[in-house]
């Protein structure tokens, strides 16, 4: 409610009670999902085959049979597993709430090796989204105002190529034109950036434009009509007709229209890339938490995926909601609807 | 006689022409991948698993796409890959589809308590990230390549669900809806006769994006090593191979990438095609734009 607070005069305005009133209610919503989140990540937990005390602890080589029996006796004991279910998923829940999500396959802290995974995820995927914001722009702006209808189609497939093209193939040709073929880039691997930044972000560009190149592609899909949408709304005629210069009309009339659908979409982009840092990390040896997701599946190391899971789940929810909320504050129109 | 003959497989060819481009396109492009998933020894030139030759050989009259790692033929073993890839895909895109259609279609028909309740599962559901979610599941119960339709299926079901749904609510208040309501039609009956019907123009295009969407999430979790196991070859693991063979053989995964983009792509032409057939009477053909993908 920042928005206009009340200078002028000391009343709330009524659409002030109902826009806090839906944030209210999307709050609300948003913990009963992130709730739901952990139920179900616990049920689906729960239902791994063998004993989720050894998920749990771990193998353990260095106790003896009898040592491990009494430790599951009394971790067993500990977690509450001789209790119901239900009364399970609530000790697990306040373990999680306090931070502890038990014990890597090879004993280290869980939140410790995520919280070692979580820079480099977050610096690829949001340098992708930036790339893949100005991109969008680019070309949805390039397609729009050319004259040239060839250019516009040629934009227009290459987009809708993109967009079903597989992450890991994209990545792979990036690597066969930038890397084998021109020498230009490391195909794959990671330098800290504080040993050497220059070689850091050669590492990043590979990855970064195999997650963006989709997000360009997908992003252009809703810039693109958008922008043609609002080309045939009464106020371009109007402004068109006061005489007010095409590139006036099309940056300060048309683009601000078209651009507010499209920032929900990016919020959903943004939420669900972890689906695609999966891939493109796993495609490049990137040492962050998509990677890490599939080494702890691959070994079966079920503490560290449900932990990364459920941060994922809840970085989704949350992102989610940011958006809703932005998209509140910079359109007028849906602050008058609620 | 012979001329009514010809008029009418001329009207039939007419007719066919008449669809819309990308509708004709894109069954022309998915067509020879579904005769190779079908029936991969009539075409293959070799065994997929055979090792025949030099590793690497590069593209040649005996070797169409060269040899891989071992020696194998490349073109067999992306013909071969066809098989896996395409039955999991489709298998997963049918169940999501009949699964969701039907939650949805009820939810959004019925609406009330039960569709807010629905819709909370859906959003649940839908903050899990698609490939997390699936790689959880198959590591759970089983790479067995059910386990991985199922886990594919419930991953897309619920946009589906969302999607479907939305047609249920456009659709319940229509007129002849509301007299077969009126006229006291069971629920089950108004759905299977009035509002299923009248929402196929939209699922149909619904269920080319979720083939889609299929397609890439099972072949993104064969590349993560969880779908067809070596030696057995899959679209996705070749490309993880051919991603380690990159500076020996560059053209090692062009054939599997190339076909999971074409049968992607495909779908995604079928879709648009059905768009443009059906119109978009209904003004929720444009939500598909949002159904799940990688």
């Amino acid at each position: 409610m920042g928005m206009n607070s009340p200078t002028r005069s000391w009343r709330i305005h009524p659409h002030q009670i109902a826009m806090a009133k839906s944030l209210l209610g999307r709050f609300a919503q948003l913990l009963f999902v992130m709730l739901a989140v952990s139920l179900l990540t616990f049920l689906i937990l729960s239902a791994t085959p063998g004993n989720i005390v050894d998920a749990r602890i771990g193998p353990l080589p260095n106790f003896s049979p009898e040592e491990r029996e009494r430790i599951v006796e009394s971790l067993t004991k500990q977690l509450g597993l001789d209790k119901p279910l239900w009364q399970q998923y609530f000790l697990w829940l306040k373990q999680v709430l306090q931070g502890d999500f038990g014990f890597t396959y090879q004993g280290l802290k869980v939140t410790d090796l995520i919280g070692s995974r979580l820079w480099p995820t977050i610096e690829l995927g949001f340098l992708s989204v930036v790339t893949g914001v100005l991109g969008s722009l680019m070309v949805s702006l390039l397609a729009f105002r050319t004259r040239f209808r060839a250019v516009r189609g040629a934009v227009q497939g290459s987009m809708t190529l993109l967009l079903v093209m597989p992450a890991f193939w994209l990545g792979l040709i990036l690597v066969i034109v930038g890397a084998s073929k021109l020498n230009w880039l490391p195909a794959a691997g990671y330098v800290e950036f504080s040993e050497d930044k220059w070689e850091h972000i050669r590492f990043l560009i590979l990855p970064v434009l195999t997650l963006a190149l989709p997000q360009i592609a997908l992003f252009f899909r809703y810039l693109y009509s958008g922008l043609r949408d609002a080309e045939n709304s009464a106020f371009v005629t109007a402004s068109r007709a006061r005489g007010i210069s095409e590139r006036a009309v099309v940056y300060r009339h048309i683009l601000p229209n078209a651009a507010l659908p499209t920032i929900t979409v990016i919020g959903l982009v943004a939420g669900s890339l972890i689906s695609g840092l999966v891939i493109v990390e796993t495609v490049f040896s990137w040492p962050g938490l998509g990677a890490l997701i599939v080494k702890s599946v691959e070994v079966k190391d079920y503490n560290t995926v449900a932990a990364a899971v459920l941060l994922t789940a809840f970085s989704y929810v949350v992102v989610a909601f940011i958006v809703d909320i932005i998209y509140q504050l910079v359109d007028p129109r849906t602050r008058r609807k609620s | 006689m012979n001329g009514a003959k010809e008029s009418l497989i001329q009207r039939k060819i007419k007719f066919l022409l008449g669809q819309p481009k990308p509708l004709i396109y894109g069954v022309l492009m998915l067509a020879p991948f579904l005769v190779l998933a079908a029936l991969p020894s009539v075409f293959a030139p070799h065994s997929p698993l055979a090792i025949l030759d030099k590793p690497f050989l590069t593209p040649s009259g005996r070797y169409l796409l060269g040899t891989d790692e071992i020696g194998r033929d490349l073109l067999s073993r992306v013909i071969y890959a066809a098989r896996a890839d395409i039955l999991t895909s489709v298998s997963a895109a049918a169940m999501a589809f009949i699964l969701g259609t039907l939650i949805g279609l009820f939810s959004g028909y019925i609406g009330g308590r039960l569709d807010t309740i629905t819709m909370r599962t859906v959003d649940v559901f839908l903050s899990f990230p698609t490939i997390v979610l699936a790689l959880f599941l198959i590591v759970i119960f089983g790479r067995a390549q059910w386990v991985q339709i199922l886990a594919i299926a419930l991953v897309m079901t619920p946009s589906m669900a969302r999607f479907s749904r939305g047609s249920g609510l456009v659709l319940r208040v229509r007129g002849y809806v509301e007299a077969s309501r009126v006229s006291g039609a069971s629920t089950a009956h108004i759905v299977r006769v009035h509002i299923l019907p009248n929402s196929m123009p939209t699922l149909l295009v619904a269920a080319s994006v979720l083939s889609a969407s299929a397609i890439l999430i099972s072949s993104s979790l064969s590349y993560l090593g969880l779908g067809a196991q070596p030696p057995d070859p899959s679209w996705g693991n070749m490309l993880r191979a051919a991603f380690s063979f990159v500076y020996q053989a560059p053209l090692y995964g062009v054939g599997p990438g190339v076909c999971v983009t074409m049968v992607a792509g495909a779908y995604i032409l079928i879709g648009e095609g059905f768009r443009r057939k059906f119109g978009d009477n209904q003004g929720i053909i444009g939500n598909t734009k949002n159904l799940g993908g990688v």
